[in-house]
Order: structure tokens, then sequence, then C-alpha cells
């Protein structure tokens, strides 16, 4: 709506609309990373919060979901426009870097767990643990051809 | 001289020494990954098998929870790896992902959460029977620490359970964890956890959040949203049950 306003406003604006147009240049968007870097920011304490309120309201010391709203919050929030992407260029790096990140701040992650601990529990706990991996994994074809199945029937 | 103020420097400046350790260790990993494997194993996988190594390394000599991060000179590794740059980061990686693969699978993804927790729990019971226990309490508390490291502790809280039974149920969700992280890329093509669809089911099923950034990291990072979708529940659905329907489920056979 506002390119076709653009095309043809210097025909039958009037003065006083043209100057509020320099004024107010609704075409330009501002675009700048700290815009990424704040909406991923606001997504993320959103959705620790709900997480956060919905693990009181089931009485449990621990957050229900709140990484995975914050994610659909983040994916409803940047898909809003229809026919031109809602973040610009410059405010998708915002968002893209902390992305990139994401390897390396899960190998800090990986050098700050208790592993030591994990491996002094004795013979029961790594046993315990270990089977749980292998069952789980063991599962995972079995639920993928199933879902795969109830919905597309391949 | 010279040293004390380099090591004040860098334990001032904590976060930011991290970030510049972690990018040396991720180049080593790199390195080695190409010379040592010839790219077979992936850099980032060589990554976090060191991180986890140091990290053992931490513990053995401060004795703290933390890993590297108890040795002040790393403190800030600390921060980077804690839950709020992980989490920040995990979100961050769903901006791109695929809306409609998350719908399709919502209600695999649902199943295989509720599916994950009780075949943890039922497998770590499992191995707490055959290791002698008979107390339903423990049994459980330790069946909850097969789920994650958080559903034990919060189980054995509720239930009473004594200390040492929580340790050890800790203990069992740490190496669900630590194992998670180091063998997802060694199994994935045998499982096919390859695409979106299984990623989710996989998240699902371990729970795990640290394990399943991790394991997905070094097997593909684009299936990180998903699996980072499912998981986050799983800690949750673990603290609903285990003290609840799987307690009494105990019970019933001990």
């Amino acid at each position: 709506m506002q390119r076709f306003e653009n095309e043809d406003r210097d025909d039958y604006r009037s003065e006083n609309e043209r100057s509020r147009q320099l004024f107010r240049p609704r075409a330009r968007r501002v675009d700048v990373v700290i815009y990424g870097v704040a909406l991923l920011a606001f997504c993320m304490l959103v959705g620790v919060f709900v997480g956060d309120l919905l693990g009181a309201v089931m009485g449990l010391p621990a957050n229900v979901g709140g990484v995975g709203i914050a994610m659909i919050l983040l994916l409803v929030l940047s898909n809003l426009g229809s026919r031109e992407p809602t973040l610009g260029p410059i405010t998708q790096k915002g968002i893209g870097f902390w992305s990139a990140m994401y390897i390396p701040i899960v190998v800090a992650m990986a050098a700050r767990q208790n592993v030591f601990s994990a491996l002094s529990g004795g013979w029961m706990a790594i046993v315990a643990g270990v089977a749980a991996v292998a069952a789980s994994f063991a599962l995972i074809p079995v639920l993928a051809r199933w879902g795969q199945g109830g919905h597309h029937g391949s | 001289m010279v040293l004390d103020v380099l090591y004040g420097v860098l334990s001032d400046n904590a976060l930011i020494t991290a970030f510049m350790f972690v990018g040396g260790l991720v180049w080593l990993s790199y390195l080695i990954s190409e010379k040592l494997t010839r790219g077979h194993i992936h850099g980032s996988a060589i990554a976090i098998a060191l991180g986890l190594v140091l990290a053992w390394y931490g513990g053995l000599a401060t004795g703290g929870s933390t890993g590297l991060a108890d040795l002040p000179l790393f403190a800030g590794v600390g921060i980077m790896g804690g839950a709020m740059f992980r989490d920040f980061a995990i979100v961050a990686t769903a901006f791109g992902a695929d809306l409609g693969a998350l719908k399709r699978a919502g209600f695999v993804g649902a199943v295989s959460i509720v599916i994950g927790v009780v075949l943890s729990f039922i497998i770590g019971g499992i191995v707490a029977v055959s290791f002698g226990y008979t107390d339903p309490i423990a049994v459980t508390t330790i069946g909850a620490g097969a789920a994650t490291y958080i559903v034990g502790p919060v189980t054995g809280t509720a239930l009473g359970a004594s200390t040492d039974v929580i340790a050890l149920s800790v203990a069992a969700g740490l190496t669900k964890s630590v194992l998670v992280m180091i063998g997802t890329p060694f199994v994935a093509p045998r499982i096919g956890l390859d695409n979106p669809h299984a990623a989710l089911i996989y998240g699902g099923l371990m729970g795990t959040t640290s394990g399943v950034a991790g394991g997905l990291a070094a097997t593909d990072p684009k299936l990180v949203p998903y699996g980072a979708m499912t998981a986050t529940f799983y800690t949750g659905v673990g603290c609903l049950l285990a003290p609840s329907v799987l307690y009494l489920g105990v019970r019933l056979f001990l």
C-alpha cells in the first residue's frame, strides 16, 4: 500500500501533507542490530515467564516449556508480515549472531557439566543413565515411522 | 608480577576470557577433526567431548559442581555455558525454522515426551531394583533421575528420599546427559536422526536439555530448534508424573 502512495504522491498532495511526509517518512524502516537482539530477548523472557507460571500453576519447581514457547513466539513475530519480511536484514543479523554462537555456547556448557560427579556416582548411576539413553535411542525410529505413517501415509 | 597482572585481567574479564578460550578450543577441535580423523568426526563433536573432559578435570581439581568453571580463571565459561546464554542461543536457532514441521509433528512430539519420561523412569527403576533397592521411594527417585537430573531431586525431595539416593539420581541424570551429548552424532545415521520430524521425537524421548543441545549441535545444528522444542517440556512432565502416577505404579510392584 505504501509503495503505491510513493509513486503518485507529488501529483495531488497538498503542501501540508507533503511536509508531514518529510517529518514522518513512513516508508523507511529503521533497521538496526539491537532490534533483533531485543526481539530475541523479549521472546525468551516472555517464554521463560510463561513457563515458570505454568510450573507454578501445576505446583512444580520447574520451568514448563519456556524455551519452546519462546521459540514459537519468535517464529510467529518474525513471520507477521505477509508480503515483505517483517525484519530488516540488519535486524536479522542481531538474531543470526546468537544462533551462530549456539555451538560455542554448547561447548562452554559441556565444560561446566558436573562430569566428575556423574562418573563417581557409582556403577548403578552409570548403568541407569546408559540404559535409559540406549532404550530412548532405540525407540526414535519406531516413533518416527509411526508419526510419518499417521500423517502422510508413507 | 606480569603473571599476576595477566591473571587479574583474565579473571576480571571472565566472560571475555571464556569467549577467547572457547574459540581456541573450537579451533583445536576442528584441527583434530581434520588432521586426525580426516573429517570423519565432526569438529563440534570433538569440541564438546574436550569440554566434557575439561569439566571432569575441573571437578577433580576443585571438588565443585560446575566443572571447569570452578577454576577462578575459567569462571566465565560458567556464565557463557549457563542456562541463560544456552536458552538465548537455542531460541535464536528457531529463527528460520519450519513452523509447518512443528505443527505436523505436534501430536507425536507430545506423545514422545510422555513415552520418554515413562521409558527412562522404568529403565532407571529396573536398574535400581537389580542393584538391590527395594524401597519404593528410592526406586522412584532413581527412576526419576534416569529421566533428567532435575526430575530426580525434585521427586526425591517430594517423596522424602535420603540424600544419598538423591545424589545417585542426580548422577544417573548427569550420565544420561553426558552420554546423549557424546553418543548422538554416532547413532544419528542408524536411527534416522536427519530430519526435523525425527529431531522432535528425539528431543521428546531424550528430554535432557543440555544433552539434546549438545547432541544436535554435534550432529546437525539445523535440527536444534526441533529437538529443543520438545525437550523443553520434558522436565516439567517428568516432575509432574514421577512423584505422583509413577510413584503409585512403583508401589503396586514393590
